[in-house]
């Protein structure tokens, strides 16, 4: 290996650049010699064993309203720099500038040189990006920024030295979402059977293959005085009237439809149908109060058990939707029955 | 969808069933359902036992909006 330190370029926005704050958001790429704002930082952990080259830096809003030719500038000077390593950010939780780092870290590597950002786990981009690149976790704030910098110029080297990063759980970033295969001297057989018996003695042990985490939401508070309240009925199953007036798809769902059930006792069949590509949806057309309970909400509210019900019910098809996409059209829901007044929903699922 | 829902702190029932699955993606209020075609109901029974199962499942739905959770619960409909 060479003694040369190593060469990297470090992509910073304009309020690290010390251009301005959202006034200066505007300005176009320029790009610095050595290191400047965080760069100094990282250039105290790289030590003698790599150098800041040039700082290049971009006012946000100049990135995301023309990013083609920010990028296209950028990556010419990256080229020009002969960089081993691209390093952007930390970007914190800013939005446009984590999209940014995100976008010239994609580009620096399909040019084949290695790059790495950092931000906070919760900016949208890490969604983004973290398939096409490494970014290490930081805090929500700059305020973090003593603690993230030495990670990241150790994993900056590193991944100059070898083109790339061992797992994520044992770098330290934000997992990509990839698997790799490697090589063990023990087959699968004896490593399952080694992780059962970890398991069986309550002893810590690793999955080859962990399921991907889902955020956690805390519960609402419960309200059990329903007597005064309005509640709501929405349904995954794709219960629609006849004719699917607002085209709901079948299937990877992107919207939902509310439907008025003022003056109906029950949903009657033929006059709703189940759209939903997912399951067979005979017994629903048979019945839609299978799937979304009119009838039986009508006799809750008879019976003074229930206040009322709101006079529309939500409907969308749960197959085959993304999470992002999902969650969408669930929070659209819950704005309109906030604004509505609802106080309580029952959701069915197919 | 309950999710985002809870979040907007509306206490919301799921009524299905797959259990497991709405427990493990995080709904905090999981109703156990009739089938996965018909939730809320179950078209083997007669009409009037339907109904009646329907009903419970309601009823069901009414006491999980009711309950105080702090992380996934389900709720299970008794046989009718």
């Amino acid at each position: 290996m060479s003694s040369e330190p190593l060469r990297v370029v470090h992509y910073i926005n304009q309020f690290f650049g010390g251009l301005g704050g959202e006034e200066a958001g505007g300005a176009p790429v320029s790009v610095k010699d050595g290191p400047m704002g965080p760069g100094l930082g990282l250039a105290q952990a790289f030590g003698n064993r790599a150098t800041i080259v040039n700082t290049i830096i971009c006012g946000d809003n100049y990135f995301n309203d023309h990013t083609a030719e920010a990028l296209s500038t950028i990556m010419a000077a990256v080229g020009k720099a002969r960089a081993q390593v691209v390093v952007a950010g930390p970007a914190f939780n800013a939005g446009r500038y984590g999209l940014a780092c995100g976008a010239v870290c994609r580009a620096a590597r399909e040019a084949g040189v290695p790059a790495i950002t950092a931000m906070f786990e919760e900016n949208p981009a890490v969604e983004l990006y973290r398939l096409f690149t490494y970014i290490v976790p930081t805090t929500g704030s700059a305020a973090g920024m003593r603690q993230v910098l030495p990670k990241l110029a150790e994993l900056a080297i590193r991944l100059a030295q070898h083109g790339k990063l061992g797992p994520a759980f044992a770098e330290g970033y934000l997992p990509t979402g990839h698997r790799y295969n490697e090589y063990d001297e023990h087959t699968a057989a004896q490593r399952v059977v080694a992780m059962m018996l970890k398991k069986l003695k309550g002893e810590p042990f690793h999955s080859e293959i962990p399921l991907r985490g889902f955020e956690v939401v805390p519960p609402a508070a419960p309200l059990s005085d329903l007597t005064g309240a309005t509640l709501a009925l929405v349904t995954g199953g794709g219960i629609v009237p006849e004719g699917n007036p607002d085209r709901l798809k079948q299937a990877f769902s992107v919207a939902y439809g509310a439907y008025d059930m003022t003056g109906l006792d029950g949903l009657p069949s033929g006059a709703y149908v189940g759209i939903h590509g997912g399951y067979d949806c005979g017994w629903a057309n048979e019945d839609p109060n299978r799937v979304v309970p009119l009838d039986g909400m009508r006799r809750l509210v008879q019976e003074g058990r229930v206040g009322g019900l709101y006079h529309r019910f939500f409907s969308t098809c749960g197959i085959g939707t993304n999470i992002a996409n999902a969650k969408r059209i669930g929070a659209g829901i819950a704005r309109e029955l906030l604004d509505a007044g609802v106080q309580a929903a029952i959701y069915t699922s197919t | 969808m309950v999710k985002e829902a809870e979040r907007a702190g509306i206490p919301a029932a799921h009524i299905t069933a797959i259990p497991s699955v709405a427990l493990s993606v995080g709904a905090s209020r999981v109703v156990v359902g009739g089938g996965i075609p018909h939730p809320t109901g179950n078209p083997d029974l007669p009409r009037a036992r339907e109904m009646e199962f329907r009903y419970r499942c309601l009823e069901l739905a009414l006491k999980a909006i009711g309950t105080a959770v702090d992380k996934p619960t389900l709720f299970k409909v008794e046989e009718v």
